[in-house]
């Protein structure tokens, strides 16, 4: 098997055009499709880990019912800030973050005119424990931990009501009780960080506002955990939903945004599909030089078999040459993907911008090793499949005749 | 010359099995770059016929400094709604159709017997539109209504998440607040009429109320903050918008949808961008098996070549003769390509693909279709690429010494 090997490197090195071809057309192919991946992919899941460490979080935990009226964001169901939960909460495995939040909608006025937000109540000391990234592209500054009246919008909505660090802003809500309510704001910061996944009218409030507003001392409607790592986080909701019982409910940030989760499954559809064509034509210029390497090499078959190697040796040689050639492409091309996507990223990764003043996303670059491996087994298995009948054809020569051909 | 390509075509019928090959490579290639593209026609011709038809209307006219402010929907930047202003719009080549509008922004809700507790309040943004004229300017807006909604002077339609957040039924009794122009708030009832889809991603707690109810509920009788304009064709919305704007004058702004929305067109710009680079790598990938095949075939010929240049040929026309044999791929590879995608498209141009676009509650139908430009471009590619490609090899074989080639070596 190794003399095998080593014969089929040699080959491989004999006709260092065709080689070049061939390897070259597979490195192409890999090298292609896994730097677009990085690229494609390395959108989908910026705004994934943005939901998770600056939104969404990786878990929320709700009282049972509020998930399925989220879109009113309901003040009714509420928790108890403090106490049992929250340290229950603290002291579950992998869970490295909980901070308490409320969502409510309301109506932000700057004096004479005014527009519906949606606004989320955040506790400033502990937020960025499950949130890390949630002052990202925050400009003038977030909320300090004894802000009781500071307001950070998005940097379209500050905008369009003209707000500046002196202009009253007032935030009009119903209160836990239904009454309506309104108190002064203070604008902080903005917010320019703007997905089309997200709305432009999210604001961001101190908790100690929101429960004075709402009449809600001492409570919140929500708490959003950080998880230790991205696969822990299906088992650590698992296991809160059986410690926490019946009251309580525990979403995923996949059940909280099937938006990205649906995003995530198209951009991978899609790039499945164009890496496929991108190894179809590969593989068809691999069909093309084995069958020519055949051909060219029919008196050297004839010599093999006639100095007494077996139809399946050279059947094996010629599969040898291929996966050699496939595997020699795709290292290639990985080598070359992940020094340009690691280039990109080293560089702080592009900007996609959203238009003039509307802020923009920042978008890293990866590679997932996953789609490594399934580009590397792809190109090889695409080209020793391409070889077989050429392999097989070989095999099949007749010792005499092929020695006497020209 | 005649004589070359007679050759040429000969020759590349010899080895059927390579030719196969090649072709196949080919015809994959430029069969699914065609293709995406015609696809992701049919997907922007549907988020603009939905954006211009369904609900933004092609253009939009507003009081200078509008848009700016447009999330926070400001009722001071208002004017009269009057017949020579429409008339004025109307006038200008192009237009099919105008509807005057408010946008604005307050809470609903459900009305309840009194002895029940406070009922909860949802905030929302509104377009007020007029229930006819809206009609002329977005003819898609009812196709998105739930069935047995309804719309008219008194009924409100709102978003489906709205609707469900409100659990709201047909005919229910509902009450808008809103302030007006002074800040000051005010309540105006209206009934139910049913709820929306939504095809593109936006805000999810919208709602549509009639244009009379927003201006008694505002205190903005006869007046108006939006002015939607529907084209005659939506290629020419550009030197509509011209000609709207220079008709109107300083005191207005005129803005096709996508200026509304930039998100939607930095997403079909992206989309444009990814097709591009993935259309160049499928054609290079493709080329390079053309050059491989030409390569082979002058290795394979190299007996041949010397024959050739012993029996007299130029090396000029030895090189011709394997650039004439590429083209041959080339052409028959173009044709194939053409028939496979044209083929895909025409499978598909009557319906069967839709599209969901993320937060989306109804998907559209994706129609795709070829645009003769980018297709012939793809094709003069495929065939001109294929003899560029072939350039190294044909040279390669026109620079054999005859006596070395006729040897074999």
């Amino acid at each position: 098997m190794l003399r095998l090997l080593s014969l089929a490197v040699r080959n491989v090195t004999r006709s260092k055009a065709r080689t070049a071809l061939t390897v070259g057309m597979l490195f192409f192919g890999v090298m292609m499709s896994l730097t677009l991946s990085g690229f494609v992919l390395g959108v989908g899941e910026t705004l994934v880990d943005e939901a998770i460490k600056a939104r969404v979080g990786a878990i929320e935990v709700h009282r049972a019912g509020y998930f399925a009226e989220r879109d009113k964001s309901p003040l009714k169901l509420d928790l108890e800030q403090g106490g049992a939960l929250e340290a229950k909460l603290k002291g579950t495995p992998h869970v490295t973050g909980v901070t308490p939040r409320i969502l409510f909608g309301g109506l932000l006025t700057n004096g004479s005119r005014g527009t519906m937000v949606q606004a989320t109540a955040v506790e400033p000391s502990s937020v960025f424990t499950a949130l890390p990234l949630a002052d990202k592209y925050v400009e003038g500054g977030y909320l300090k931990p004894s802000d009781t009246n500071g307001l950070i919008v998005g940097t379209v909505m500050g905008h369009s009501l003209a707000l500046t660090r002196d202009t009253p802003v007032m935030l009009q809500a119903q209160a836990q009780n239904g009454r309506e309510n309104a108190l002064d704001l203070e604008l902080r910061g903005t917010m320019g960080g703007q997905n089309p996944l997200e709305s432009k009218r999210a604001i961001t409030v101190p908790l100690a506002f929101a429960q004075s507003l709402l009449g809600m001392k001492g409570r919140v409607t929500e708490y959003v955990l950080a998880v230790d790592a991205p696969e822990n986080v299906e088992a650590t909701a698992a296991a809160l939903r059986a410690s926490l019982g019946n009251e309580y409910e525990v979403h995923t940030w996949e059940e909280l945004r099937p938006v990205l989760r649906d995003a995530r499954i198209i951009q991978r559809a899609i790039l499945g599909a164009v890496s496929l064509v991108f190894l179809i034509i590969a593989v068809f210029g691999v069909a093309n030089t084995m069958l020519m390497t055949v051909m060219e090499r029919t008196r050297e078959i004839g010599t093999m078999l006639a100095v007494g190697m077996t139809r399946a040796q050279i059947a094996g040689l010629f599969l040898l040459e291929a996966a050699v050639q496939a595997l020699l492409g795709a290292s290639l091309g990985v080598v070359v993907a992940t020094v340009i996507v690691r280039v990109a990223a080293s560089q702080g990764g592009f900007f996609v911008s959203m238009g003039e003043g509307q802020g923009g996303q920042h978008v890293m670059p990866m590679l997932l090793p996953g789609a490594v491996v399934i580009a590397v087994v792809a190109a090889t298995l695409g080209a020793l499949l391409a070889a077989v009948s050429p392999a097989l054809r070989a095999s099949r020569l007749r010792p005499v005749e092929a020695l006497s051909s020209t | 010359m005649w004589t070359l390509l007679a050759m040429a075509w000969r020759n590349v019928r010899r080895n059927k099995r390579r030719t196969a090959i090649t072709l196949a490579a080919m015809v994959v290639g430029i069969g699914a770059v065609i293709s995406i593209r015609g696809i992701l026609n049919g997907l922007q011709a549907g988020i603009i016929k939905a954006s211009a038809e369904g609900g933004l209307g092609a253009l939009q006219v507003h009081r200078v400094g509008y848009l700016d402010n447009i999330l926070s929907t400001p009722l001071s930047l208002d004017f009269p709604v009057e017949e020579s202003l429409l008339n004025k719009v109307r006038a200008v080549k192009g237009v099919r159709a105008v509807a005057p509008r408010i946008q604005f922004a307050g809470s609903i809700t459900k009305s309840v017997p009194p002895e029940e507790e406070m009922p909860e309040a949802l905030f929302f943004t509104a377009v007020a539109v007029d229930p006819v004229l809206e009609l002329q300017v977005c003819p898609m807006r009812p196709d998105l209504y739930v069935e047995g909604t309804r719309f008219d002077e008194t009924h409100l339609v709102m978003g489906s998440a709205l609707a469900a957040s409100l659990a709201a039924k047909v005919d229910d009794e509902a009450v808008l607040l809103a302030p007006d122009k002074d800040g000051s708030l005010n309540g105006e009832v209206a009934r139910v009429g049913g709820a929306m889809h939504a095809m593109l991603p936006g805000e999810p707690k919208v709602a549509v109320v009639p244009l009379g109810l927003a201006q008694r509920l505002l205190r903005m009788e006869g007046r108006a903050t939006e002015l939607a304009v529907a084209v005659d064709d939506l290629r020419d919305i550009d030197e509509v918008k011209v000609r709207l704007a220079q008709a109107l004058g300083p005191e207005w702004e005129v803005h096709s949808w996508l200026e509304v929305v930039p998100e939607r067109k930095l997403i079909m710009r992206l989309q444009d961008g990814i097709s591009a680079i993935v259309s160049v790598v499928f054609l290079v990938l493709m080329l390079l098996g053309v050059a491989n095949t030409t390569l082979m075939a002058v290795l394979e010929r190299t007996r041949e070549v010397g024959t050739m240049l012993s029996l007299g040929l130029t090396r000029a026309q030895v090189m011709a003769l394997f650039l004439l044999e590429a083209l041959v791929l080339g052409v028959l590879g173009a044709a194939g390509g053409l028939l496979l995608s044209s083929a895909f498209v025409a499978r598909f141009s009557q319906g069967g693909l839709q599209f969901r676009a993320p937060s989306a509650t109804k998907p559209f139908d994706v129609l795709p279709f070829l645009t003769p430009r980018f297709t012939l471009v793809v094709l003069a590619v495929a065939v001109v690429g294929a003899v560029v490609f072939a350039l190294y090899p044909a040279r390669r074989a026109s620079r054999l010494r005859p006596v070395e080639a006729l040897a074999g070596r």
